[in-house]
C-alpha cells in the first residue's frame, strides 16, 4: 500500500490522526500523568507525525507508529524531568510501557465499558467523581461540601476508579469471550 | 524469603504509583511484583488507564457541551474561526479540556488551517435580512433614561442572586456579590468565571455564562446585558415583559426561555428555546423600528447600529465537527439548552445534599441511596431534567424498603408530583405505610385523605387482628385545609415529622410547618417495612397513591424547621424542570 498524492495525502493523515489520537494521548497520559506535560508531548507527537508522515509505512497500524513516536518524545521529556523517571529501574519501565502500548490501543472500546460502569454508579458516587475529574474541584473543596475530610475523599476515590476498573475489565473481557 | 505482598498492599503500591508517591522504601517490592508476571504491568496499566478514560468521560459533560458550543456561536456571529477562545477565562478544567481539544485537532488544524482560513473567510454576499413573523407586539419597557447632571439614582432592590457556580466577579472582592444577595437598580456586575442565576423581583429568572456583564435596571424586570450570554426563563404571569436590553435589540420575553448572546465585537443572537419574544431592532437613529416575534426555535442576530435582523439556522451542534462553513450564519441550541440547566447546579447542590445526609447515621431510607426491596412502579420523569422518578398509577402500585425496626423520633419527607386525588371523601391516598400497619404497636401511616385537602399522619396501638381495631383506637394527627389539588402536576415537597422529646407531630407542605400538634405515643414507633404509594393494594380497601415520587427520605431523628426550609430550598427545582410533562414511558 503507498501513500495518496498530496493533497490528499493530507486528508489522508487528518482522517489518521482523528481515528489515533486517543490511543497515542492515553499511552502519553499513562507515561507522564501530569496533564500539561502530557499534552505538550501529545502536540510534539502531533508536529512531528505530520512532519515524518512520508515515512509511516501503511501496512502497520497507525496507532503503533504513533506511539513509536511517543516513545521517543517521552524519552526526549524525561530527559528533562528526571526526577520523575527515577521513579523505578529501567527493565520495569519497559515492562509498563508495553503494558500501556497494548492497553491504549484499546481505549476506544475502553471508553464505551467505562460509560456504562458509570451509569452504573450511585448518584453521590457519579457526583464526586465528576466533581474532581470533570470539574477538577480541589479534594478539600469537595470534602468540605460534604462535610468530610480530604483523606477520606481521596480514599473513597480511590475505590471507586477501583470499582470501575473492575467493572470495566469485565465489560471488556465479556466482549472478547 | 520475602512475604508475598497482599492483595490490599498491592492497591496501595499501584494507587502510591500511579499518584506519584511511591516511596523509596517500596519501590523495590512494587519492581519485583510487576517483574513476576507479565499480568501485573497490564493491571497497573489498565488502571491508569482507567484513571484517563474517565476524565475524558467527565469532561463530556454539559460544561463541556457550554464550551464546544461557545465556540460555535463565535463561529456564527462573529469572524469564522476553527477554535475561538479569545473571550474565555477558561477555569482549570476548561483549560485541561481546550487543551485536549487543542491535541485533538492540533494535526489537523496545522494541516487543514489554511484551506479552512480560506473558506472560511467571510462572504462578500450579505445575507438577505429576514423577516420571521408575526404580529406588532407590546414595546418594550423603555431602557434606563440618561440620568440628568447632579442627580444621583436612588439604588432600589430589584433582583435576587439566587444561585452561582464557581462564580468569580470582577471589580474588588469586597463588592463581589454572595448567593442570596438583593441586587440594586444601575448596579453593574461582571461575571469573570462560572455561572449566575439572578431572580427579578417580578420573578424572571436570568443565567449568566461568563464572561459577562449586565446592568440592573430599575423597573424589576429588565436588564442590560452589555456582553456575555444569558438564558432568560419566564414562567409566571408577573415576570412576562422581562426585557433584555442588548447591543442593537431589545428582546421582551411572552413567557418562554430564551438566549442571548452579546460581545463588544460580535454580532448579538437570539434564540427562542420555548414560547415566544418579541425582538425590537434598535435603529440608527432611533427611528422605530418594527418588532418581530420570535416563536420557538427562532434565531436571529443583528450588527448593532445596522437595525438589519438576520435569520439564523438552529442546529444541532456535534461535538468534534464543529468547524466547517456550515456553521456560518447558525447557532447552536445545545449551548442555550445546557446554559438554561445551568440552574443545575441546585440539582448539583441536592446531590450534594443528598449525599451529606448519606453520612448522617440517623438517615434510614433513601430512595435516591437504597434500591426499593420490591416495586411496580414504572419509572417517569424526575423533578430534574434528567432525573427519573417512581411513577404510580393508583391501582395496587407501590414501593417497598426494609427501614427500622423502631425509633423514638422520625422523619419523613418525599417530593410529589400527584396526578389524581381520590374522589371520595374518605378514600385514602397513601404517601407511606408500614407493612405491618395495624399489627404491630407503633407502625406508622402517613397518608393524603379527604380528596386532597388533608394529611394524616397515624400511629397504631397494635392488634394481632387487625379487625377488631377502630378507627379511633389509632393516634393520629391531621394537618387540613391544604387543598392539594390546586398543586396537581406540580412537584410539591411533603414532609412530617415526628418528635417524640415533646410529642410533637408536625406537618410540612414546601418547608413550611402546617401545623404543629401534641401527640403522644407512649412506645417507640416500629416503621419496620414499609410501602410507598400503597398498603398492599386491596381492592376493598384502595389506597393508591396517583402520580410520582421522587427522593423519599426517611430519617431515625426529627429534623428542625430550619433543616426542612434547608432541604426544601436546597432540593427544589427550577419550575420548567418541575412542571415537565410525565407520560411516564
Amino acid at each position: 500500500m503507498t501513500h495518496p498524492d498530496p493533497p490528499d495525502r493530507l486528508e489522508y493523515f487528518t482522517r489518521l490522526w482523528v481515528q489515533n489520537q486517543r490511543a497515542v494521548a492515553a499511552f502519553i497520559h499513562m507515561s507522564l500523568r501530569d496533564a500539561h506535560h502530557a499534552e505538550d508531548v501529545l502536540q510534539e507527537v502531533a508536529a512531528d507525525a505530520s512532519r515524518n508522515f512520508g515515512r509511516y509505512d501503511p501496512a502497520r497500524p497507525f496507532a503503533a507508529w504513533l506511539i513509536g513516536i511517543a516513545r521517543q518524545r517521552l524519552v526526549d521529556h524525561y530527559r528533562k524531568q528526571e526526577r520523575q523517571r527515577a521513579q523505578l529501574s529501567q527493565d520495569v519501565l519497559d515492562l509498563l510501557d508495553q503494558s500501556y502500548a497494548e492497553v491504549a490501543e484499546e481505549v476506544d472500546d475502553r471508553l464505551v465499558a467505562l460509560r456504562k460502569c458509570m451509569e452504573k454508579l450511585p448518584e453521590h458516587h457519579k457526583l464526586l467523581v465528576n466533581r474532581r475529574y470533570g470539574f477538577d474541584d480541589p479534594l478539600a473543596d469537595i470534602a468540605k461540601s460534604i462535610g468530610s475530610n480530604a483523606k477520606a475523599v481521596n480514599a473513597m476515590l480511590t475505590r471507586v476508579r477501583k470499582l470501575l476498573a473492575d467493572c470495566v475489565q469485565q465489560r471488556m473481557e465479556a466482549t472478547h469471550d | 524469603m520475602t512475604k508475598p505482598l497482599s492483595d490490599k498492599q498491592i492497591d496501595q503500591l499501584i494507587a502510591d504509583y500511579l499518584a506519584g508517591s511511591l516511596s523509596a522504601a517500596d519501590r523495590p517490592a512494587f519492581e519485583a511484583w510487576l517483574r513476576s508476571s507479565p499480568e501485573h504491568p497490564r493491571r497497573v496499566a489498565r488502571l491508569s488507564m482507567t484513571g484517563f478514560c474517565i476524565r475524558e468521560v467527565c469532561h463530556d459533560t454539559k460544561a463541556d457541551y457550554l464550551l464546544d458550543a461557545l465556540n460555535q456561536i463565535d463561529e456564527a456571529s462573529g469572524p469564522a474561526q476553527l477554535v475561538t477562545l479569545h473571550n474565555l477565562n477558561p477555569s482549570p478544567w476548561q483549560r485541561y479540556r481546550i487543551h485536549a481539544v487543542w491535541g485533538g485537532t492540533i494535526a489537523a488544524a496545522l494541516l487543514l488551517g489554511m484551506v479552512l482560513t480560506a473558506v472560511l473567510l467571510p462572504s462578500s454576499n450579505a445575507p438577505n435580512p429576514q423577516e420571521i413573523v408575526e404580529n406588532t407586539p407590546n414595546k418594550p419597557a423603555a431602557s434606563t433614561p440618561p440620568t440628568p447632571r447632579g442627580f444621583t439614582p436612588i439604588a432600589i432592590p430589584v433582583a435576587t442572586l439566587t444561585a452561582t457556580h464557581q462564580a468569580t466577579w470582577g471589580g474588588p472582592a469586597s463588592a463581589a456579590p454572595a448567593q442570596g444577595d438583593t441586587l440594586t437598580s444601575n448596579q453593574r456586575l461582571t461575571l469573570t468565571a462560572g455561572f449566575a442565576e439572578i431572580t427579578t423581583n417580578r420573578g424572571a429568572i436570568a443565567i449568566l455564562q461568563a464572561p459577562a456583564t449586565i446592568e440592573l435596571l430599575n423597573n424589576g424586570n429588565a436588564l442590560r446585558l452589555h456582553a456575555g450570554k444569558l438564558v432568560g426563563k419566564c414562567d409566571s404571569d408577573s415576570s412576562k415583559g422581562f426585557t433584555v436590553h442588548a447591543p442593537g435589540i431589545d428582546v421582551v420575553d411572552l413567557g418562554t426561555v430564551f438566549g442571548v448572546a452579546a460581545g463588544a465585537d460580535v454580532m448579538t443572537s437570539v434564540l427562542v428555546l420555548d414560547g415566544s419574544v418579541t425582538v425590537h431592532p434598535e435603529s440608527p437613529a432611533h427611528i422605530a423600528t418594527e418588532p418581530v416575534v420570535l416563536m420557538k426555535n427562532h434565531a436571529v442576530s443583528i450588527q448593532p447600529g445596522t437595525s438589519v435582523l438576520q435569520k439564523l439556522e438552529v442546529v444541532q451542534s456535534h461535538r468534534g465537527q464543529r468547524a466547517g462553513v456550515e456553521l456560518q450564519n447558525t447557532i447552536a441550541r445545545e449551548e442555550f439548552e445546557a446554559l438554561s440547566d445551568a440552574v443545575s447546579s441546585r440539582q448539583a447542590r441536592w446531590v450534594s445534599y443528598q449525599y451529606g445526609l448519606t453520612q448522617d447515621p440517623a438517615l434510614v431510607v433513601s430512595s435516591r441511596r437504597d434500591p426499593p426491596q420490591s416495586s411496580d412502579a414504572r419509572s417517569g420523569q424526575g423533578r430534574w431534567p434528567s432525573t427519573s422518578a417512581y411513577l404510580l398509577r393508583g391501582g395496587s402500585d407501590h414501593l417497598v424498603y426494609e427501614s427500622i425496626e423502631q425509633t423514638r423520633s422520625m422523619t419523613l419527607s418525599v417530593w410529589v408530583r400527584i396526578n389524581a386525588l381520590p374522589e371520595k371523601q374518605e378514600t385514602l391516598s397513601a404517601l407511606v405505610v408500614s407493612d405491618q400497619w395495624k399489627v404491630d404497636r407503633g407502625a406508622i401511616a402517613w397518608q393524603i385523605v379527604e380528596k386532597g385537602n388533608a394529611i394524616k399522619f397515624s400511629l397504631s396501638p397494635g392488634n394481632s387482628d387487625p379487625s377488631r381495631l377502630a378507627a379511633g383506637d389509632l393516634v393520629q394527627d391531621v394537618a387540613d385545609g391544604l387543598g392539594l389539588e390546586q398543586y396537581q402536576g406540580e412537584w410539591i415537597h411533603l414532609a412530617v415529622v415526628y418528635n417524640e422529646e415533646n410529642s410533637l407531630v408536625t406537618h410540612f407542605l414546601n418547608g413550611q410547618p402546617l401545623q404543629r400538634q401534641k401527640m403522644a405515643f407512649d412506645s417507640p414507633l416500629r416503621p419496620d417495612r414499609i410501602q410507598l404509594g400503597n398498603w398492599h393494594g386491596y381492592a376493598s380497601d384502595p389506597r393508591g397513591f396517583n402520580g410520582s415520587m421522587d427522593d423519599f427520605l426517611m430519617l431515625r431523628r426529627a429534623m428542625t424547621d430550619e433543616q426542612m426550609r434547608e432541604l426544601y430550598r436546597i432540593g427544589s427545582a427550577n419550575k420548567a424542570g418541575a412542571s415537565n410533562t410525565d407520560s411516564g414511558n
